[in-house]
C-alpha cells in the first residue's frame, strides 16, 4: 500500500512541472514587453531596458525558464505582480480559500443529492422516478452556471431578499454560489450513478444476494451500490476538477475576492507572474485531489490494494 | 462486439442506428431542436425580426412585448434577433473547436495506441500534463495570451479539448488493436496509414462520433463562460454569453437581458446533450434493454 502512494505522489513530480514548463512557455511567446507594463508607456528607453535588466527579461528563455522553476520549486516563490509589485504567492494565498470552500462544498454537494438521485433513477428503471430524475439531471448539466447564479441572485437576492447577493463573510454568503456552481456536479455524478448501477445490476453477484433472500435494500446500497461507486468516483474527480473552473467564473458573478476574480484582472492588466501563479495553483489542487482519488480506488476495490500488498511477485 | 440483431437485407449500420435512435423519443426531440438550431443559424438573416446591431433609444430596456418577442437591451436592440444571430457564433465555435480536436485527437491518439512503445508514453505522458488543468482554466490561461475574440476562442477551445479526444482514440486502438482482421491486414502488406485509416478508425468510430456531439454541447457552455467574463467573444457582438456579460449590470430591474440568453444556451446545450445520449444508446444498444 505505502508503495502505491508512493508510486503515485512520485508520479506527481513530472507532472507539476510539466505543467510550470508549459505555463512558463506560453506566457514566454506572449506578445508585450513587461517592462512597458510595469513603468508605463511614459517612461525613457533607459528606464526600460533598466528594467529589463533587473527582471532578467534580457536572457534567454531557458536561463529565464531555469529561474523561475528554481523560484516555484524551492521558494514557492512565483515572483511579484507587475501591476503592484506585491508577492504573487501571497496574494494567492489569501485569496485560494475563498475559490476552494466554493469547490469543496459543491462537489460535497453534488455528491450528497446526486448519488442517490443515480440510484433512485436506477432502480426505477423506465418509470417515472428515473425519467423525472434524468430529466432533471439533463437540464442540470445543459445550464451554464454562471446564468444558474445570476437567477439565483434575482430569485433569491434581489426578490425575496433572504441572501445576500454578492461579497463574502458569513456563511449564508456562499450559499447561492456553491447552490450554483453544485449544481453542474449533481447532474453528472447523477448520470454516471445510474449508468453504473445499471451496469452491475444485472451482474450475477446480484442475482445471488436476492436469490439467498437479502433485503432489497442491503441489495442495492450494498451489492450493488459499492460496486457501482468506482466510476462515479472517477467522474466525480473530474467534476471537481470542472467544478474549480466553475467556480472561478462563478465568483465574478457574486463579486468573491478569490483565484477566479484574481485571475480575470490579472488577464486584463496582462499581469503575467500572477496568471501563471494561478494556474499552477489549479494545476496544484487538481493533482492532488486526483492523487486522493487513487488513493480511495485502493480504499474501496479490494482488488487494487490486492495488487500492492506486500508481495513482490506482482510487478508494480 | 455483439450482434443481437436480426440481420436484414439492405441495411447499413447507418441506417440501424438511425432507426434506433428514432424509437427513442427523447433523441428525436433533441435532433429536431438541434436540427432546427443549425437552421436558424444559417438563415438567421432572413428570420431575424430585426438587424441584430440595431439601436433604438426610443424602446431602451423594453419589456417582452408583441413587438419585441424577448424585450429589448441596454441599447434598445431587439433581443430575439440578437439571440438569432448570435446562434452563428456558438454553434460555429462548438462546431469548429470540435472538429479540430477531434482532428488532433485522431492523429494523436492513433499515434499513440497504434505504435505503443516510448512513442506512446511521451505522447501520453504530454496530455497527462494538459489534463493536469482543468478544461475551463486551461481555455482561460489560452485565451488570456492569445487575447480575446472568435477564432482565438476556438483555438483555446480546440487546445483544451484535444486531450480527452486522443485518449478516447488511444482506449479504442488498443481494443482494436489485436483483433485478427488487423493481422490479416498487415500480412498483406498494408501501411501503417492506411491501416489505421480504413480498417481501425471505421471500428472506432462509434465511442467518437458519441463524445463529439457531447463535445459540441459543452464547449458552447465553456465558450459561454469564456465570453461571460470577458476572454471570449467581445460584447457588441451578440454572442450568447457575451449578451449575459453586458446584461448583468441590469439584472436588478431589468431580468429579461439575462433571463433569455441564458434559456438559449439551455436549450441549445441541452438538446444536444439529449441527442447525444439517444446516439450512444442507438450505438452501443447492450447497455440498453
Amino acid at each position: 500500500m505505502y508503495r502505491y502512494i508512493l508510486k503515485r505522489l512520485l508520479l506527481m513530480i513530472p507532472v507539476l512541472i510539466g505543467v510550470t514548463i508549459l505555463i512558463f512557455t506560453i506566457m514566454y511567446f506572449t506578445p508585450g514587453d513587461p517592462a512597458t507594463q510595469i513603468l508605463g508607456s511614459n517612461a525613457t528607453l533607459e528606464q526600460l531596458e533598466a528594467k529589463r535588466q533587473e527582471l532578467g527579461l534580457n536572457d534567454s528563455y531557458f536561463v529565464r525558464l531555469g529561474r523561475y522553476m528554481k523560484d516555484v520549486f524551492l521558494h514557492f516563490d512565483f515572483g511579484n505582480s507587475y501591476i503592484n509589485g506585491r508577492s504573487v504567492s501571497k496574494d494567492i494565498f489569501s485569496r485560494y480559500p475563498q475559490t476552494f470552500i466554493i469547490a469543496f462544498f459543491s462537489i460535497a454537494f453534488a455528491l450528497l443529492i446526486g448519488i442517490p438521485l443515480g440510484v433512485i433513477a436506477a432502480t426505477n428503471q423506465n418509470k417515472l422516478g428515473d425519467h423525472v430524475a434524468m430529466l432533471i439531471s439533463l437540464i442540470g448539466v445543459s445550464m451554464p452556471n454562471f446564468w444558474v447564479g445570476l437567477m439565483l441572485v434575482i430569485w433569491f437576492a434581489l426578490e425575496l431578499k433572504w441572501l445576500p447577493a454578492t461579497g463574502i463573510g458569513a456563511p449564508r454568503y456562499y450559499v447561492l454560489p456553491c447552490a450554483a456552481c453544485a449544481l453542474n456536479g449533481i447532474a453528472s455524478i447523477a448520470r454516471q450513478t445510474r449508468s453504473g448501477m445499471l451496469e452491475v445490476i444485472r451482474a450475477d453477484y446480484i442475482v445471488t444476494a436476492r436469490s439467498k433472500g437479502q433485503t432489497e435494500n442491503k441489495v442495492i446500497y450494498r451489492h450493488a451500490l459499492c460496486n457501482a461507486l468506482i466510476p462515479v468516483v472517477t467522474s466525480a474527480a473530474g467534476a471537481f476538477g470542472s467544478l474549480l473552473g466553475g467556480a472561478l467564473v462563478i465568483e465574478t458573478v457574486f463579486a468573491i475576492p478569490g483565484l477566479g476574480t484574481y485571475m480575470v484582472s490579472a488577464i486584463n492588466n496582462r499581469d503575467y507572474p500572477a496568471i501563471q501563479g494561478s494556474v499552477f495553483f489549479v494545476a496544484l489542487t487538481f493533482s492532488i485531489i486526483m492523487l486522493l482519488v487513487d488513493l480511495l480506488y485502493a480504499f474501496i476495490d479490494p482488488r487494487i490494494k490486492a495488487q500492492y500488498q506486500g508481495n513482490a511477485r506482482i510487478k508494480v | 462486439m455483439k450482434f443481437s440483431r436480426k440481420n436484414r437485407k439492405g441495411s447499413s449500420p447507418f441506417m440501424l442506428t438511425f432507426q434506433r435512435l428514432c424509437h427513442n423519443r427523447v433523441a428525436v426531440i433533441g435532433m429536431i431542436i438541434t436540427l432546427l438550431l443549425v437552421l436558424i443559424a444559417i438563415f438567421a438573416e432572413y428570420i431575424m425580426p430585426y438587424p441584430y446591431d440595431k439601436a433604438d433609444f426610443m424602446a431602451t430596456f423594453a419589456k417582452p412585448s408583441r413587438e419585441h418577442l424577448f424585450g429589448t437591451d441596454d441599447l434598445g436592440r431587439d433581443i430575439l434577433s440578437r439571440l438569432i444571430y448570435g446562434s452563428r457564433y456558438s454553434l460555429q465555435i462548438g462546431i469548429f473547436s470540435v472538429s479540430g480536436a477531434m482532428v488532433g485527437g485522431i492523429v494523436l491518439g492513433s499515434i499513440a495506441g497504434y505504435f505503443g512503445g516510448w512513442v506512446d508514453n511521451l505522447i501520453m505522458r504530454c496530455l497527462d500534463i494538459f489534463q493536469a488543468i482543468p478544461g475551463m482554466v486551461l481555455s482561460i490561461a489560452v485565451s488570456a495570451v492569445l487575447g480575446p475574440g472568435f477564432g482565438n476562442c476556438i483555438i483555446a477551445l480546440t487546445i483544451s479539448m484535444i486531450p480527452s479526444f486522443s485518449r478516447m482514440m488511444r482506449a479504442s486502438i488498443l481494443n482494436v488493436r489485436k483483433m485478427e482482421y488487423l493481422e490479416a491486414a498487415s500480412s498483406i502488406n498494408c501501411s501503417s496509414f492506411r491501416i489505421i485509416w480504413r480498417h481501425v478508425l471505421p471500428n472506432s468510430l462509434s465511442p467518437l462520433i458519441v463524445q463529439a456531439t457531447m463535445s459540441v454541447a459543452a464547449a458552447i457552455l465553456i465558450a459561454a463562460g469564456l465570453s461571460f467574463i470577458g476572454l471570449g467573444v467581445q460584447p457588441p457582438d451578440p454572442e450568447w454569453g457575451a449578451m449575459l456579460s453586458s446584461g448583468r449590470a441590469y439584472i436588478r430591474d431589468y431580468p429579461h437581458l439575462v433571463l433569455f440568453p441564458g434559456i438559449t444556451i439551455m436549450i441549445a446545450v441541452l438538446s444536444l446533450n439529449m441527442f447525444g445520449d439517444g446516439l450512444r444508446d442507438a450505438l452501443d444498444p447492450k447497455l440498453k434493454d
